[in-house]
C-alpha cells in the first residue's frame, strides 16, 4: 500500500471516531444544558403560579397563560410534599400527565417535556399544580446535530485527503528523487552517489547517510575486488612453482614407477587447483559485474563453432548430435561468456552421456534448449547450480553449472534444469533479452 | 636447434626449473629477474626467444615487449602470466608479443611453444621438424618418412610435434590432454581419447616403417624417444 493512502486511511479513521465521539457528547451535553435551562423556566413559571395565586388570580385564568399547559388538581389537603421535576416521555403520557405516578415517567430515557409538580394552596382549595414545558422538538435536535457532524467529517476527510495528498506530492518530492538516484547506483560501475540538496533536514540526513554508506560500499567493495584478485594470481605462482618442479622430478631416470605415480598424482591435484582457481576468478569477475563489452552474437553460427571443438569427444563417445536452431536468433552478451557458457553445456551434454547417445539442441526465439540421455541424476537436483556441487563425477570441479547459471544471471537470462523420460535438459529462456 | 633464450622470471624456483628443462633441450639459456636485469642482458647479448612473466618487481613484462619492440631486436617473445584474463592476454599480443602462456602450465607446454615459435620466426616456417626417420613440417601439417608421406589426422601430427619437441622427457596425461584439447583438457583426461590418438598414431608408425618410440608408462603418461 502507498504511503499516502496508508497515511489517509489512518487519519479518515482517527477522525471517524473523533467525530462520532465528538457528535455524540455534543448531543447529550446539548440535552442536558436544555434540560436544565427548562427547569429553570419551570421553577420561574411556579414563582408566578404561587404568585398570581396569592394575589388571587382565579385558577380558571392561569391555565391558558402558564407553560404549554397547567394542571391544576384538586387535593384535600397539602401533603407537604416538596416540589419535584418529572420528565414527559409520550404524547399520551403528555396528555395524560398529572393523573399518572411519576415512577412510570422515569424508566424512559429520552424525553421529550419537563414537568414539574409542586403543591400549593390558595384561600379556599389546595392543588397540585403541574406545569408542563415541551422542549424543542427533540428528534429535530437530533437530526441537526447528526447533520452537523456528518458535514464535517466529510470535509475534514476531504481536506485530510487533499492535504496528505500535497504532503506526497510536495513534501515526499525529494525522497522520490533520491531513490530514483539510489537505484541507477551501481558498485561496479565505480561511478559516485550524487544526491540531490532539499531544503528538509531528514531528507539531507537521509542523503547524507546513504551517501556515506555508498561510499564505504564502493571503498570495500574495490578493496575485495582487488583482494580477491591479487589472492587468485598469486596462488598461481606457487602452484606454477609446484608443477614444474613436479615435471622436473618426473624426468628423473631414479625414480621408481611408484614414486613417480605419486608425483604424476600431486601433479594432477595442481592441475586441478589451478583450475579451480581460474574458475573461482571467472566467478569472480561475473560476481563483480566485471564482463561487459556485450555484442550481437548469433546463437546458430556460436553453436556450430563450438560444437566443433567438442566433436572428437562426441565421435568417441559415439553420441548423435541433432540441431535445430532459429537462424534469426540473436544474444546481446560478451562474446567470450557467450563461449564459456555453451562450452560448458556442450561439454556437461558430453561429459554426462553414454556412449552412442542423444543430445538434442534447439533454439528459438524464447528459448534455447540443450537435451542429453544419461543417468537419471541420483542427487537433488535443485543445488545443480550451486557452487561446489558435485554429482558422483570425479572429475567435475563443482563450478561449471555456477559459472554457466553465474553468466545467465548477468544478462538477464533464466537457466532452469530438468530430467524427463532419460533425458537431461537444460533450458535457457529468452524472452528478457533478444 | 641452438638457440639462445632470456628467461625473464622474478620467482627464482620457477626461473630454474624453466632455465633447467629448455636447457636440456639444448637450449642456451640466461635468467633475468628484473626488469632492469633483464634490459642489461639483452643489450648485451643476442636472444633468439624471451620469455617475460607480466609482473616483475620493478616494471611490467609489458614495457619491457615495448623496449624491446622499440629496439627492434627481433627475437620471439613468449608472455607467462598469473592472470588469464583477456585483457592481460590482448594487451600483450597487442605490444607485440608471439605467445602467451597462463601460469600454471606445464614445462613441456612452454618448451614445445618456445620451439614452435623459433620453428616459425627462424626458418618462416619452412624448417622440417626431425627425429631420426620422422620428418614433420608443421606449416603444411606434412609428415614423411623417408619419402613416404603419412595419412595422419590434425590432432594426431599436433601429438607427433609435441612429443618430438618434447623428445625423452615423461609426459603426464593432463600435459597432453592440455597441449591438444586447451580449455577442454578435462574432458580428455576424463575419457579415453587420449589413449585413442596415442594408439592410431603408434599404430600408423609403426605400419610404416618407424621404430616404436612412444613408450606407455602405467599410471604416469608417456614417452617418446628411444
Amino acid at each position: 500500500m502507498k504511503l499516502l493512502y496508508k497515511n489517509i486511511l489512518t487519519n479518515t479513521v482517527a477522525s471517524l471516531i473523533i467525530i462520532f465521539l465528538g457528535g455524540l457528547t455534543t448531543y447529550y451535553f446539548t440535552l442536558s444544558k436544555i434540560e436544565q435551562e427548562s427547569r429553570e423556566h419551570l421553577l420561574s413559571e411556579k414563582k408566578i403560579v404561587e404568585e398570581k395565586l396569592k394575589e388571587g388570580v382565579a385558577v380558571s385564568s392561569l391555565i391558558n397563560n402558564i407553560g404549554d399547559k397547567i394542571i391544576f388538581k384538586e387535593i384535600s389537603s397539602l401533603t407537604g410534599r416538596e416540589f419535584f421535576f418529572k420528565t414527559i416521555e409520550q404524547k399520551e403520557e403528555y396528555e395524560a400527565s398529572g393523573e399518572k405516578e411519576e415512577e412510570e415517567a422515569e424508566e424512559k430515557s429520552i424525553f421529550s417535556a419537563q414537568s414539574i409538580v409542586f403543591e400549593t394552596a390558595t384561600a379556599d382549595k389546595d392543588y397540585r399544580v403541574t406545569i408542563i414545558k415541551s422542549f424543542d422538538n427533540d428528534e429535530e435536535l437530533g437530526k441537526n446535530i447528526l447533520f452537523a457532524v456528518t458535514l464535517s467529517a466529510i470535509l475534514m476527510i476531504i481536506t485530510i485527503a487533499i492535504v496528505n495528498i500535497f504532503i506526497y506530492k510536495k513534501l515526499w518530492k525529494p525522497f522520490y528523487a533520491i531513490l530514483d538516484e539510489l537505484r541507477k547506483f551501481t558498485v561496479s560501475k565505480n561511478d559516485t552517489l550524487k544526491l540531490p540538496e532539499t531544503d528538509t533536514k531528514e531528507f539531507n540526513y537521509l542523503a547524507g547517510s546513504l551517501t556515506t554508506m555508498a561510499e564505504k560500499i564502493t571503498y570495500d567493495f574495490l578493496a575485495l575486488k582487488e583482494f580477491t584478485e591479487n589472492a587468485s594470481h598469486e596462488i598461481q605462482t606457487p602452484l606454477s612453482v609446484i608443477s614444474s618442479k613436479i615435471e622436473m622430478c618426473l624426468q628423473d631416470t631414479q625414480l621408481t614407477s611408484q614414486q613417480a605415480r605419486l608425483l604424476t598424482e600431486a601433479s594432477h591435484a595442481v592441475n586441478t587447483l589451478a583450475n579451480l582457481n581460474k574458475g573461482l576468478i571467472t566467478l569472480t569477475k561475473l560476481d563483480n559485474n566485471q564482463v561487459e563489452y556485450p555484442v550481437d552474437v548469433n546463437i546458430d553460427k556460436l553453436i556450430s563453432d563450438r560444437l566443433l571443438l567438442f566433436e572428437e569427444f562426441i565421435q568417441e563417445k559415439n553420441i548423435s548430435v541433432e540441431v535445430k536452431t532459429d537462424k534469426t536468433v540473436n544474444l546481446k552478451i560478451n562474446p567470450l561468456l557467450a563461449n564459456i557458457l555453451f562450452d560448458n553445456l556442450i561439454k556437461n551434454a558430453v561429459k554426462h552421456n553414454f556412449k552412442g547417445g542423444e543430445m538434442l539442441i534447439e533454439v528459438t526465439k524464447d528459448f534455447i534448449k540443450i537435451a542429453n540421455t544419461g543417468a537419471e541424476p541420483t542427487v537433488n537436483t535443485d543445488k545443480f547450480f550451486e557452487r561446489f556441487y558435485k554429482t558422483n563425477s570425479e572429475d567435475s570441479l563443482g563450478l561449471g553449472l555456477a559459472i554457466t547459471k553465474k553468466i545467465c544471471d548477468t544478462n538477464a537470462l533464466k537457466i532452469s534444469y530438468d530430467y524427463k523420460e532419460g533425458y537431461h535438459l537444460l533450458t535457457i529462456t529468452l524472452r528478457l533479452n533478444y | 636447434m641452438n638457440l639462445n633464450i632470456l628467461v625473464v622470471e622474478d620467482e627464482r624456483h620457477l626461473s630454474e626449473s624453466i632455465l633447467q628443462y629448455l636447457a636440456q633441450g639444448g637450449m642456451k639459456c640466461r635468467p633475468a629477474f628484473t626488469y632492469t636485469e633483464a634490459v642489461s642482458q639483452i643489450s648485451a647479448n643476442v636472444y633468439d626467444c624471451i620469455v617475460i612473466d607480466i609482473g616483475l618487481p620493478d616494471g611490467s613484462g609489458i614495457d619491457l615487449i615495448k623496449y624491446i619492440k622499440r629496439k627492434k631486436l627481433g627475437s620471439g617473445l613468449i608472455i607467462i602470466s598469473a592472470k588469464n584474463s583477456l585483457e592481460d592476454k590482448l594487451e600483450g599480443l597487442n605490444t607485440g608479443a608471439d605467445d602467451f602462456l597462463t601460469k600454471p602450465f606445464h614445462l613441456s607446454e612452454l618448451n614445445a611453444r618456445v620451439n614452435a615459435l623459433m620453428r616459425r620466426k627462424k626458418f618462416d616456417g619452412k624448417n622440417t621438424l626431425e627425429y631420426n626417420e620422422i620428418k614433420v613440417n608443421p606449416e603444411d601439417k606434412n609428415v614423411r618418412i623417408g619419402e613416404k608421406k603419412l595419412n595422419l589426422t590434425t590432432k594426431e601430427i599436433e601429438l607427433l610435434i609435441y612429443f618430438i619437441s618434447n623428445a625423452d622427457k615423461i609426459l603426464t596425461k593432463d600435459a597432453i590432454a592440455y597441449n591438444l584439447w586447451k580449455n577442454n583438457a578435462d574432458l580428455a583426461i576424463s575419457s579415453d581419447i587420449i589413449y585413442t590418438h596415442i594408439k592410431n598414431l603408434r599404430k600408423k608408425l609403426i605400419e610404416n616403417g618407424v621404430k616404436d618410440y612412444i613408450q606407455a608408462i602405467y599410471g604416469i603418461g608417456y614417452k617418446f624417444g628411444e
